[in-house]
């Protein structure tokens, strides 16, 4: 980041802290989610003050992805998003609507998903990330990602990372949905290429439940 | 086609590691160290001249590298392109878009097609809003309709639908002194490549356009576009990489849209059901460019001399229209559809018996039973559409269409076999999601008669041999053929070293399973890691092009819809679909499902959801987003029957566009077999239903 100092110009308007205040997520999303969000945002982790005198423009901020420690000075409006696609090159977390709409930048954080384009990077400090690159541990895939290349639960795969992060989650806390439960979890992720039924399959493959139409 | 052990079966993604585990690097997931980010300030207005543009303040911003005016004169939608800027981070971008001053003069400006196409509208420029085309005799038409045993008219609309490819599109561009690499989010690298040396007057071996993951096209992402020149023009002034990915909002306004259609039709039929003429005056927008023209009457056959059309192109101020899968073919089908059953209805024919009778091919007889008895037709058609006791009523209905896909001759491939047994196929292709690269890595197993496991395929990058770009389903059309045919050569080659090994004619070797053998005598045979070895440290490398008779074209495919209707509330709810679709020989039945399925969802959505809102006040999209601009979620999957209808002998066709075609026409049919009521206009929302089941007085 430039450590030049600089402060936000007025014409810049509101501020993405105050447009996160002001917005809900887009979709009827899983419960969780929204939860997730919310709690972050009550517990308000407070800006530590940069280096640099009193501006307090910027921040260091210090958080656990994937089991790594991570410590980064950012611009206070970063995005938790932005902050581990475009300072820590974890690309896997993808960005499409940027406005909690979507839900490809899905992530988990302290155990509950969310979307990691509608927190800031200051609200993650001090929080236990786990984004899609976490997801295989010891060079073993993950079920989920198993069962995803099992079923073919991808086209394009832009839309996957997210889907995995929801499903991970879901999973955890209901290793048996049903089909509805399924679409409850999932219903904050989006697919243009129209993946759902085969990411259906390989979720109901992982409940152990019969297989749906193919 | 028994020989082989891949090709037609179903194969998990070659690719599919790097998509679970985030690995796979798309366009945006480019990082380079000292790499700008760069933005594209666009037009708030829908038509102004620019009078002042003031960037001091901009440009003054710290973090803000450069800042490059487009030198627009005149701007003709919202969001059309003005100048560009790189910074160190996006939000600096940001800020520095915020400090541009510009000053329009407005002009006076058209939104929507039936105020573009009065006498006294404001026009785009001095070619006029409307170009347009006909074709047949009116009044002898006219005349035919009148004698004809039954007829029917209705005007029916679709509206704008946008590609929404959840990756932006999107390009970095770094500068090595007059050499340019680009990370082009494209469906033709190729393509692309020429573009960037063309505007850059650079040979084209000067640029390498790489992508091998992308998220989405649709169609919309052919030509490297504005956004893309422009991030090799940041790059180059300010010698630094630069990234410039497009936004949500600007995707929406200015990277492509499938145009609207209104289509006025009249359908005639003699006393058996044979139709006798077809009669259509359409407009249709495609924002400021031209063509929002559609086939018709689509796939049935009308009797020659008996068709009358004409066609009107309307220009309005919005975004140009791009290919989008399948272009004209939904719209097409949906009008058809609807006036075909009403057509059925009225001569008293099941609209299953009178589509055999109308339809000239004789693929889709088949598949209309065979969709028929998959849906349950004949238990869940109404006999008397809307008698449904209730308000949930439950109808069925169906669909069908066609589509050419073919292959490009100028394909080209490399095959190469390492000494330690390892194969390369290195093709200048792209993978939209198709799964194109997993049939390049099955084609050459199967050619080879060894383990996928030894093969590596190689796209996605300028370096490789030329392939075409990827649209009109002809990827698969132009690549396996080539694979086929290098493989083949290759294997030829080998084998030609093992003959003499052997003892045996080489004309007389096959490899399956990793083992070369003669087929005159089993006992001789070598295992191909052993065959691999005799070339003595040299690579086995050939390079050669396409060739008749893998692939071929033309497809047909039809769809069933069975859907639940609330006269109360005018919610429509999907319950199953089932798609049948011929593509000839499927190379994997199981990246071939999920295109199939795709294809339904994104018909369904269309149907049902997406529609592009223009504000008539202020020439602005209202919806420029995904939670206004909806598409179909999980929640609103209905189950999805993908049905193959295999036919192997006529080699590989490809079926992404041909699986999105048919899917609206089947909605609305069976939304009438339920309700009663027709819904001329999409998207067929609860307003729009209850707005028809008014107008017949209720359900
Ligand atoms: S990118 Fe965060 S919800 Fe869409
Ligand atoms: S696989 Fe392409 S958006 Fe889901």
């Amino acid at each position: 980041m430039s450590d030049n100092g600089r402060k936000s110009p007025p014409a810049a308007g509101l501020s993405r802290r105050g447009f996160l205040k002001g917005m809900g997520t887009g979709l009827v999303g899983s419960t969780a989610l929204a939860d997730g969000l919310l709690g972050q945002q009550a517990s308000g982790a407070a800006p530590k003050a940069a280096s640099r005198g009193q501006d307090i423009e910027s921040a260091v901020v210090s958080l656990t992805v994937n089991g790594k420690k991570y410590t980064a000075e950012v611009e206070t409006r970063l995005t938790l998003l932005d902050l581990l696609r475009e300072k820590f090159q974890l690309t896997g977390t993808k960005s499409v609507c940027r406005m909690g709409e979507c839900g490809a930048c899905t992530v988990i954080m302290n155990g509950r998903t969310v979307y990691s384009c509608m927190l800031l990077a200051i609200e993650a400090d001090g929080a236990k990330i786990e984004t899609i690159e976490g997801l295989a541990k010891d060079g073993k895939l993950h079920p989920v990602q198993e069962k995803f290349i099992e079923h073919d639960a991808y086209q394009c795969g832009f839309c996957t990372p997210g889907f995995e992060m929801s499903l991970k989650d879901l999973l955890d806390k209901n290793p048996n949905p049903s089909l509805d439960e399924i679409k409850h979890g999932l219903a904050g992720n989006l697919c243009r290429c129209g993946a759902y039924p085969h990411i259906f399959n390989a979720a109901l493959d992982l409940a152990g439940g019969k297989k749906g139409g193919r | 086609m028994d020989k082989m052990k891949y090709v037609g079966h179903d194969i998990p993604r070659t690719d599919g590691p790097e998509k679970v585990n985030g690995s796979a690097r798309y366009s945006q997931d480019i990082v380079l160290p000292g790499m700008l980010y760069g933005l594209i300030v666009r037009s708030p207005r829908p038509h102004a001249y620019i009078e002042h543009i003031d960037f001091t303040k901009a440009a003054k911003l710290p973090g803000v590298a450069t800042v490059l005016n487009l030198n627009k004169y005149t701007v003709r939608y919202v969001g059309e392109e003005i100048l560009a800027l790189a910074a160190e981070s996006m939000d600096i971008a940001e800020d520095a878009a915020a400090l541009v001053e510009i000053k329009f003069r407005d002009l006076p400006f058209v939104v929507s097609e039936e105020a573009a196409m009065k006498e006294d509208a404001p026009r785009l420029d001095q070619n006029g809003n409307v170009s347009g085309w006909g074709d047949g005799n009116k009044a002898e038409v006219e005349k035919i309709i009148e004698e004809s045993a039954f007829a029917v008219e209705n005007t029916l609309s679709t509206q704008v639908q946008t590609h929404a490819c959840l990756e932006t599109h999107s390009c970095t561009a770094k500068w090595e002194g007059d050499k340019l690499t680009a990370w082009v989010s494209t469906q033709g690298v190729h393509g692309a490549r020429s573009d960037l040396a063309q505007y850059f007057e650079i040979p084209v071996e000067n640029v390498e356009v790489i992508c091998e993951y992308m998220g989405g096209g649709f169609g919309s992402k052919f030509p490297v576009g504005v956004e893309g020149v422009v991030a090799a023009r940041l790059a180059k002034i300010t010698g630094k990489p630069v990234k410039l990915m497009l936004s949500r909002h600007e995707e929406f306004l200015a990277v492509g849209n499938r145009p609207s259609s209104h289509q006025h039709l009249k359908l005639a039929c003699d006393k058996t059901g044979k139709i006798t003429a077809f009669w259509q005056e359409s407009y249709g927008t495609g924002g400021i460019s031209e063509d929002a023209s559609f086939p018709s009457p689509y796939i049935y056959k009308v009797p020659d001399g008996a068709v009358y059309k004409k066609h009107e192109d309307v220009r309005i101020n919005a975004g140009p229209a791009r290919a989008m899968r399948a272009p004209g073919h939904p719209q097409a089908n949906f009008a058809m559809e609807v006036i075909m059953d009403m057509l059925a209805e009225k001569a008293g024919m099941d609209a299953i018996e009178f589509r055999i009778l109308n339809d000239p091919n004789e693929s889709r007889h088949h598949q209309y039973r065979l969709g028929a008895e998959k849906i349950g037709w004949t238990a869940k058609r109404r006999k008397t559409p809307g008698s449904d006791k209730g308000p949930l009523k439950r109808g069925v209905g169906v669909s069908s269409g066609t589509w050419g896909g073919g292959g490009e001759k100028d394909a080209k491939a490399i095959v190469e076999i390492f000494p330690d047994g390892r194969v390369v196929t290195s093709i200048g292709t792209q993978d939209l999601g198709t799964g194109i690269r997993t049939c390049v890595h099955q084609v050459t197993a199967d050619v080879l008669g060894i383990p996928m496991s030894l093969v590596t395929p190689k796209i996605g990058r300028t370096s490789l041999p030329f392939a075409p770009g990827s649209g009109g389903s002809i990827t698969i059309g132009s690549v396996t053929p080539v694979i086929n045919n290098v493989a083949g050569k290759a294997l030829a080659e080998l084998l030609a070293k093992v003959a003499p090994a052997l003892g045996v004619s080489a004309g007389d070797l096959v490899c399956e399973d990793g083992v070369i053998f003669s087929t005159a005598d089993r006992a001789k045979s070598m295992k191909w890691k052993d065959a691999c070895a005799l070339l003595q440290g040299r690579t086995l490398s050939v390079q050669d092009g396409w060739v008749e008779g893998f692939s071929s074209s033309g497809v047909a495919g039809c769809q069933f819809v069975e859907v639940e209707v609330d006269v109360e509330t005018g919610r429509v709810k999907p319950i199953k679909v089932v798609a049948v679709q011929d593509f000839g020989l499927p190379v994997n039945t199981l990246t071939s499902r999920s295109q199939l399925n795709g294809g339904v969802i994104m018909g369904l959505s269309w149907a049902m959801l997406e529609d592009r809102s223009l504000d008539p006040n202020t020439g602005t999209m209202v919806n420029p987003n995904f939670e206004n601009y909806k598409l179909l979620g999980p929640m609103e999957m209905p189950e999805i029957e993908a049905v193959i209808d295999p036919m192997p002998e006529r080699g590989v066709i490809g079926l992404g566009e041909p699986a999105h075609i048919p899917t609206s026409g089947a909605l609305v049919t069976a939304i009438h077999n339920a309700t009663g009521v027709w819904v001329t206009k999409m998207p067929i929302t609860p307003a729009a239903v209850l707005e028809a089941l008014k107008k017949n007085g209720g359900a």
